[in-house]
């Protein structure tokens, strides 16, 4: 067994063609996660309790269970149910809504690190409700959560190989089946590795940037 | 559905395989976050530099990929692994190397007057790290020990992709000889659940115990 | 790090030869083999049991031999033969059938069992699938088909694109997959496909068999190459027990012709395009 420079080359557009739908995925599943756990975290904090507490256990569930299960569960038990996703899709959701989960802890951080006095203060220079969140809270909740959201983005990245087993084709299923029709799996499999290590070097030289431009939420 | 008493053993010997696999994962991937953390603080270059390559090296390629390594082309070099060796081996190391920054960011979270303290008082490198640095380090860790530790238990459903009889790979079996979907992953995904929210209630248990004393202090 | 690790690679490279397989695996008594998660080639009983053709013959082979035990493993059809080569197998029962690229990568047996490809189709077979020409010539239509399996080559062969192309990694999913219509067809062998369906219950679906144009092809027990001192032993046995009718009698209660593997031969199969 040894390294074949040209196998390696030979495969390199299938594997590229597999690593923009992982691109696609990730990039799709953080906009589903950013937006759904907005929504889980104001349903947490939610004054009526059964509604934040329903929402606190789903939450706990989602983030105890693992992603791949929940992938199977949703592209194949969904249909059962009368909602059937198209492979892609059916990972974007799943990815979107296990790291949503992440999201809303982010959320809930950012917001609770803004102090207390920020929100009597404003109260007591009368600034309406929408005037609160939008000039005082959110100028000061936001920044600190970049580094940390960042992060969740680069794990779920980090994940996507778990979408070839509902079927999408991505860079870990494009290096599965080069593997399976050329008997080999060091090329595709380091080639696979590599591409990860390179975008995660990279994101870890952004993240320190963000840390050092947003400083870090301490969660 | 048939037999599914006997099948739903069959999905306990799975969990059981889980169990292991967390339990096992969990204890390499201690001694190596301990291990690489304070490795990278040290006062040793090369030993600082073998960290940090360690520790982004296993962050920095995704689990799916070690896994397949390890099980695939490790063996061509000689190492011979069984399945389950090759799955501790691939989460202990991951989540190690997560755990690692863990440990990192303890330490130096420990205000400096305490380091100053020491050398002050002339305690060695180790009576330091043991008496005063460790015990006021180690709750700050704890709760994210937890963390790593349900993501390691989650991360163990992906040995299912190397044939590791896990509890996932069970389920994959019972759905094919029964032709049910609903059932297996409910049961697993509610199994799953379980697991997670015994490591969380364990950690807290252990997080008051490692607190006691240091309420005055923090 | 990464470097170093392909540089050890590099350097260990090929295992020392096993002096005597054989003589090892007795003393260890018992078999690694990788089995597919497909019935009847593979059957898992509820107790956990392995039962199903592949598996049946080889633990019959393998106990002449005088190894007791056989640990089955179930992989994908694609890992298979890498875990052969990574020795983390020491043989393949599993339906693997033989073609001249595999008879290239491992040491066959003389062939166990033989099957006919074939689709399954929504009630009617609406879209007249018969081959894979069809599919290819529709520019709608999804095949489903095991990675690294028979049927993927054969339905890339007769020019269904990849992305039309769906790898489903087991047969359930599958089944599902075609009930759900996310796939107009899933191809397997026919036995799996008729096992598939009839477990299913499913009265809105049907077995196209043979595909037209594909051949009938046999599987065999495979082994690692530096091994094929162990495959002959193996042949040796395999011939006894198909001259004593105790061959025909383990497969064709699931199904199998024990003749299509008595009338043909590993020379055959693999030199066959």
């Amino acid at each position: 067994m040894e390294w074949d420079w040209d196998f390696a080359w030979s495969i390199m557009p299938t594997l590229l063609a597999g690593f923009r739908i992982t691109l696609i995925a990730t990039f799709l599943g953080a906009i589903v996660a950013a937006v759904l756990g907005l929504v889980f975290a104001i349903l947490r904090r939610s004054s009526n309790r059964w509604l934040s507490r329903g929402t606190s256990f789903v939450v706990e569930f989602i983030r105890g269970t693992p992603l791949l299960v929940q992938l199977y569960f949703i592209f194949y038990v969904l249909p059962d149910l009368g909602l059937r996703l198209p492979a892609l899709m059916a990972g974007v959701i799943g990815m979107g809504l296990h790291y949503a989960t992440y999201a809303a802890e982010v959320y809930r951080g950012g917001i609770e690190s803004v102090p207390r006095g920020q929100w009597e203060a404003a109260r007591a220079t009368n600034l309406t409700t929408r005037q609160t969140w939008l000039h005082v809270i959110l100028p000061q909740a936001v920044p600190p959560m970049i580094p940390a959201m960042a992060n969740y983005l680069l794990a779920m990245f980090k994940e996507t190989p778990l979408l070839s087993a509902i079927t999408v084709l991505e860079l870990m299923n494009q290096a599965k089946s080069v593997a399976n029709s050329s008997y080999r799996y060091v090329e595709p499999m380091t080639l696979v590795g590599v591409m990860f290590l390179i975008v995660s070097l990279l994101s870890v030289i952004a993240l320190r940037w963000l840390e050092r431009r947003y400083g870090r939420v301490s969660q | 559905m048939g037999d599914w008493a006997g099948y739903l053993t069959l999905i306990l010997q799975g969990a059981w395989v889980t169990v292991k696999l967390t339990l096992m994962g969990s204890a390499l991937a201690l001694v190596v976050a301990f291990l690489a953390g304070l490795g990278r603080i040290s006062h040793h270059a090369p030993i600082r530099w073998l960290s940090t390559a360690y520790i982004e090296f296993f962050r920095g390629t995704s689990i799916f990929v070690q896994l397949f390594w390890i099980y695939f082309v490790l063996p061509m070099t000689g190492a011979e692994l069984t399945p389950m060796q090759a799955g501790v081996m691939a989460l202990g190391l991951n989540v190690g190397a997560y755990g690692a920054e863990v440990v990192r960011g303890a330490i130096l979270a420990v205000p400096r007057g305490q380091h100053e303290a020491c050398i002050a008082v002339n305690l060695t490198r180790w009576q330091r790290l043991r008496h005063v640095i460790l015990p006021q380090a180690l709750p700050l860790m704890l709760p994210t020990f937890c963390n790593n530790a349900i993501e390691l238990l989650k991360a163990t459903s992906v040995v299912s992709l190397i044939s590791l009889s896990d509890m996932t790979f069970q389920a994959q079996v019972v759905r094919s000889q029964t032709g049910s979907t609903l059932m297996p992953f409910v049961t697993i995904l509610v199994l799953y659940f379980a697991m997670s929210s015994a490591i969380s209630f364990g950690m807290r248990r252990i997080e008051r115990r490692v607190t006691r004393g240091l309420d005055g202090v923090r | 790090m990464k470097k170093c690790l392909i540089a050890l690679v590099l350097v260990a490279a090929p295992l020392p030869a096993l002096a005597d397989k054989l003589d090892d695996l007795k003393e260890q008594g018992y078999v690694r083999i990788a089995i597919g998660n497909e019935p009847p080639y593979t059957a898992v009983a509820s107790d956990g049991k392995v039962s199903g053709a592949a598996p049946d013959v080889a633990r019959a082979v393998f106990e002449r031999l005088g190894i007791k035990d056989l640990e089955a493993s179930i992989a994908e059809y694609g890992a298979m033969i890498p875990s052969l080569q990574a020795g983390r197998v020491d043989a393949i029962t599993a339906g693997l059938f033989m073609k001249p690229e595999r008879c290239q990568a491992v040491a066959y047996s003389e062939p166990i069992l033989c099957d006919a490809e074939a689709l399954l189709l929504p009630k009617g077979n609406p879209k007249g699938f018969k081959s894979y020409a069809d599919i290819a010539n529709d520019p709608a239509a999804k095949l489903g088909a095991p990675g690294g399996g028979t049927e993927e080559k054969l339905a890339l062969d007769a020019g269904v694109p990849r992305d039309r192309l769906i790898v489903v990694p087991d047969p359930q999913s599958g089944l599902k997959m075609v009930q759900d219509g996310r796939i107009d067809a899933y191809s397997l062998p026919v036995l799996s496909l008729n096992d598939l369906l009839k477990k299913s219950g499913d009265a809105n679906l049907e077995v196209f068999a043979p595909v037209e144009g594909a051949p009938v092809y046999c599987d065999g027990a495979a082994f690692n190459k530096k091994d094929t001192a162990l495959r002959d032993a193996f042949d040796v046995e395999l011939a006894k027990l198909k001259e004593s009718g105790e061959f025909a009698s383990i497969v064709e209660p699931y199904g199998f012709s024990a003749q299509a593997a008595m009338s043909t031969t590993r020379d055959q199969l693999c030199a066959a395009q």
